[in-house]
């Protein structure tokens, strides 16, 4: 049926005119091998993209052409019909971002805001472990088609950095110490995926239908920076040339945790070309994810004593300490859609080329506004409520709210990211090199879908991405065991400029050198019945 | 071949995953030593300020002055290192401005913890910091660090202050030598700084100061004195000169709210005080309390109450200027000192012209100098000393890399 992974004695006798062809397509898949590993800038999956599925992620992604194995329920579902057998697989993905990132956050005339400049900063060292699971069915009822589900995690990741720590003067870190991790982003989007694919035209034509529902867990942590001059101090303090730097700001560790739900669809196609080339395209949908969570809010007061004797209404705001609070707050968070194409040629009995070009669909993640729900009092560490608000949260159609004193303060209105579409181009290879043995590799280049203006350490996708891979797997009768590596080398980036995008007062980028590498294992196993 | 190709693969893979494993760690942060908190000495100790013509209630003999010492000497409560101790550091005195106690100055912009941090990231070399006043709070705010009659606050600075630090409290602990020792203050403090450091060219290897009237008269890039201080004088704060003598009156005590009145008798006090012989009162006005009792002294200020400039009066001013000093009878005083002398771009006592001002003039002469203008971001300005964090810390930067 497929015939591309377990070619027909037709194309084997092609394949085997002479010793010497098979000879020199190990010295080119060797030489491409070297060649690949020597190129001294590699580069990755967009945004927050994570490969799905080992067999293509060996292959680079490149795999809407050949869509031979369960994840073909993620990149292509058509190909879930070539399937040879009903199957069902697990996946241990173990992955290692290996980020580095130097920060040069200054204000705008070039002032410290108390980020750690000039420093080589690494995240806290993570090992994600991601597990797939997936069973499929070929029904030979109904003509014959092919149905089952999946559960993956097309994209992941995040970091937990210690970057910041105020200036000194700021407040008494004896008794308020500032959080050691002060930025964090944990983003999880988990897909319960139902497909169904069904060929149309033997040997030729094949289509496919999936549906992805998807439940994402999102955590956003950064300092944010309040003027001075929004707090409710009556006399001099509040005026800016009273005010002395490090007090310009209130310092507020914000951590967002959201959870939340979101359907989208894909659809593909798959073409037999000739008995050696097959097509293979497909369309996944945006999904909008309805996230509502809170945001854990604790102001770090600045503490001088002085101050405070100079001016009683300073008080509060100036006596150190801190308040939290943790307000609901709700978003959606907008994925992208995906349209991809690729091909798969099969050279010889035992060599098959894979291609790919898809385009994602970024420039859907512009802002993730937050909308807060409730109005909420600050209470200090030891219970005490206050009754002061920084800005007050601002909450549609209440229209009480101008009567009614608020407490509390978002201080972003919304995260930035305007992000920008991508094209992602992807090659692979695979070699039955012995009886039961296959060995693949796969190259992609990936651009980055971040813009200066939004960059930031938190996600992973600092700039372009090169990605080399290589798998080995084994079969012994109805098993097959798997392993393949893959390396993501970035680009190193430098963001000079630091920007406010939407004019919330609230920089959206963060300038410094970037530089990153990743680092991917995955295990399967599969069993077919 | 084969073999070899599998082999190559594998061990690729290994490598690949061994380097994911390697851990990593950031910079270690540098241990900051602290000692509790600043030291002071506030015992009759500054004969310079006692017995002046207007009185100790009036000059304040037994004033604080506040003392950083670096965290790494161990001192008793007292600031008394062991008798073990060997090593010695320099010493920056630094001015405070017009009205602004040590105390206030030290703790409300914490140079303790800005010092200590700076030392413990090696950005500046250990040293002394010693935080004086020229405050005569709350009578008039001060007279610019010139001897005068409220107290000779140069002879303070240069010779009390320094003999007490260098040679009695702090001996031990203290480089005594011109290059160790730098001087710099902001505002009035800007002011003495400069002026102490040119009357005494000899003790002070390194001057600096921030937001300070360093030049007052008229000049290419504009004019301080009549642009500023007396016309926001007369016409926002309402300054009036009565033509009766003996009639007007030094506002006591000096007013937050009337800056540019307060600079303008603070400089009167230390540049023109009334001479008793004088007998043109056409710009007197009396200091009424001090001495209790009188006869009452007082100041003359530059413009008589016909807004007429007294050309006697105002060369005292000008005998005064820093500009003027260093382009005539005071020249050459600075070269062997480096100077630095910086102002925000938006300050509120219009000093970036002055120094704007004063820049052009030092660049016509043979100084080693940096002049350096803030500028703000958003909606805070840089203004006359809200910027105090990174002044102080460019303060300290400057001064260390010319210990």
């Amino acid at each position: 049926m497929n015939g591309l992974i377990y070619p027909s004695r037709q194309s084997s006798t092609q394949a085997d005119r002479s010793g010497s062809t098979r000879l020199t397509i190990k010295r080119k898949l060797l030489m491409a091998a070297v060649l690949l590993i020597m190129v001294p800038q590699l580069l990755w999956a967009s945004g927050m993209s994570l490969n799905v599925g080992a067999k293509a992620s060996a292959l680079g992604g490149a795999f809407r052409g050949l869509a031979d194995d369960w994840s073909a329920a993620w990149w292509n579902p058509a190909g879930l019909a070539y399937l040879q057998k009903s199957e069902a697989n697990s996946i241990l993905s173990i992955i290692v971002p290996r980020q580095k990132y130097e920060p040069n956050v200054l204000l705008s005339n070039g002032s410290e805001l108390g980020y750690r400049n000039n420093q080589d900063r690494v995240p806290d060292d993570r090992i994600f472990y991601y597990p797939n699971f997936s069973s499929f069915y070929k029904f030979q009822s109904h003509g014959g088609f092919t149905a089952g589900m999946a559960f993956f995690l097309p994209y992941g990741l995040g970091s937990k950095w210690d970057l910041f720590d105020p200036l000194p003067g700021y407040n008494d870190v004896d008794t308020v110490p500032y959080a050691r991790i002060d930025h964090e982003a944990s983003f999880t989007v988990v897909d319960f995926h139902p497909s169904i694919a069904k060929e149309f035209v033997k040997g030729k034509l094949a289509l496919g239908l999936g549906l992805a529902i998807q439940k994402s867990d999102f955590t956003w942590r950064r300092p944010n920076f309040i003027p001075t001059v929004l707090l409710p101090i009556t006399t001099m303090y509040q005026q800016p040339q009273n005010t002395p730097r490090p007090y310009d700001n209130i310092i507020m560790d914000s951590r967002m945790e959201f959870d939340g739900w979101g359907v989208g669809v894909n659809l593909g196609i798959m073409y037999q070309l000739s008995p050696k080339v097959k097509l293979g395209g497909s369309y996944r949908s945006p999904v909008n994810i309805k996230l509502t969570g809170h945001n854990r809010m604790f102001v770090y007061y600045p503490n001088n004593s002085q101050i405070v004797a100079n001016d009683g209404t300073a008080t509060p705001y100036f006596s150190g300490g801190g308040a939290q609070a943790s307000p609901e707050v709700k978003t959606t968070l907008k994925l992208p859609a995906e349209l991809g194409a690729g091909f798969a040629y099969q050279a010889s009995e035992k060599f098959t080329l894979m291609a790919d070009i898809a385009w994602t669909g970024w420039s859907r993640m512009k802002v993730l506004d937050l909308n807060y729900t409730q109005r909420i009092a600050w209470v200090s560490p030891s219970g005490e409520t206050f009754f002061h608000g920084l800005t007050p949260i601002r909450i549609p159609g209440d229209t009480t709210a101008n009567g009614t004193p608020f407490y509390g303060t978002p201080a972003d209105s919304a995260i930035v990211f305007n992000w920008k579409d991508v094209t992602r181009f992807s090659v692979g290879a695979e070699y039955h090199f012995k009886e039961n043995w296959i060995a693949r590799a796969g190259y992609y280049h990936d651009p980055t879908a971040v813009p200066d203006q939004s960059l930031n350490p938190l996600i992973l996708d600092f700039a372009d991405k090169n990605s080399l891979n290589f798998g080995i797997s084994y079969k012994i009768n109805v098993y097959e065991v798997g392993y393949n590596v893959e390396y993501i080398n970035y680009d190193t980036r430098q963001v000079n400029q630091i920007q406010d995008v939407n004019g919330d007062g609230l920089f959206d980028n963060f300038p410094g050198n970037y530089s990153t590498a990743q680092y991917s294992s995955f295990f399967y196993f599969t069993y077919r019945f | 071949m084969r073999k070899i190709s599998l082999i190559l693969i594998l061990g690729l893979s290994l490598i690949i995953v061994a380097s994911g494993c390697k851990k990593r760690k950031n910079p270690v942060e540098p241990i900051v030593l602290k000692q509790f908190g600043y030291f002071t000495i506030k015992d009759n100790l500054w004969p310079a300020l006692n017995n002046p013509p207007l009185s100790n209630t009036f000059s304040f003999p037994s004033r604080t002055v506040m003392v950083y010492i670096p965290g790494e000497v161990p001192v008793d409560d007292q600031g008394r290192p062991p008798l073990t101790w060997k090593k010695k550091y320099p010493v920056l005195y630094f001015l405070t401005d017009f009205g602004q106690e040590a105390l206030f100055f030290a703790n409300t912009y914490r140079v303790k913890d800005i010092a200590d941090e700076l030392i413990a990231k090696g950005e500046i070399q250990p040293m002394l910091i010693v935080i004086a006043d020229g405050s005569n709070n709350p009578h008039m705010g001060g007279g610019f660090y010139v001897n005068s009659i409220g107290g000779n606050y140069g002879d303070y600075i240069a010779l009390d202050l320094r003999l007490q630090i260098d040679t009695l409290f702090y001996g031990r602990i203290v480089i005594d030598s011109t290059k160790k020792r730098g001087i710099s203050g902001v505002g009035m403090g800007g002011y003495g700084a400069f002026r102490v450091a040119m009357d005494n060219p000899l003790l002070y290897g390194s001057v600096s100061a921030i937001s300070a009237p360093l030049s007052i008269e008229a000049g290419p890039n504009g004019d301080w004195f009549n642009d500023y201080l007396w016309a926001t004088a007369v016409q926002q704060e309402g300054l009036v000169i009565s033509p009766y003598p003996d009639s007007n009156k030094v506002p006591i005590p000096w007013l937050k709210t009337n800056p540019a009145t307060s600079w303008l008798f603070g400089m009167a006090l230390g540049f023109s005080p009334h001479d008793t012989a004088d007998t043109d009162s056409s710009s007197y006005f009396k200091i009424e309390g001090f001495p209790v009792g009188g006869p009452f002294r007082g100041v003359n200020l530059p413009f008589d109450s016909a807004g007429v400039r007294r050309d006697s009066i105002w060369n005292e001013w000008l005998k005064n200027d820093i500009k003027t000093l260093l382009a005539g009878p005071k020249s050459g005083s600075l070269s062997n000192t480096k100077v630095y002398f910086e102002v925000g771009d938006q300050d509120s006592y219009m000093l970036h012209v002055a120094n704007k001002n004063f820049n052009s003039f030092m660049a016509t002469q043979s100084y080693t100098y940096t002049y350096n203008e803030f500028t703000g971001y958003g909606n805070f300005p840089a203004d006359h000393f809200n910027y105090a964090f990174d002044r102080i810390v460019a303060i300290l930067k400057f001064h260390s890399s010319n210990f």
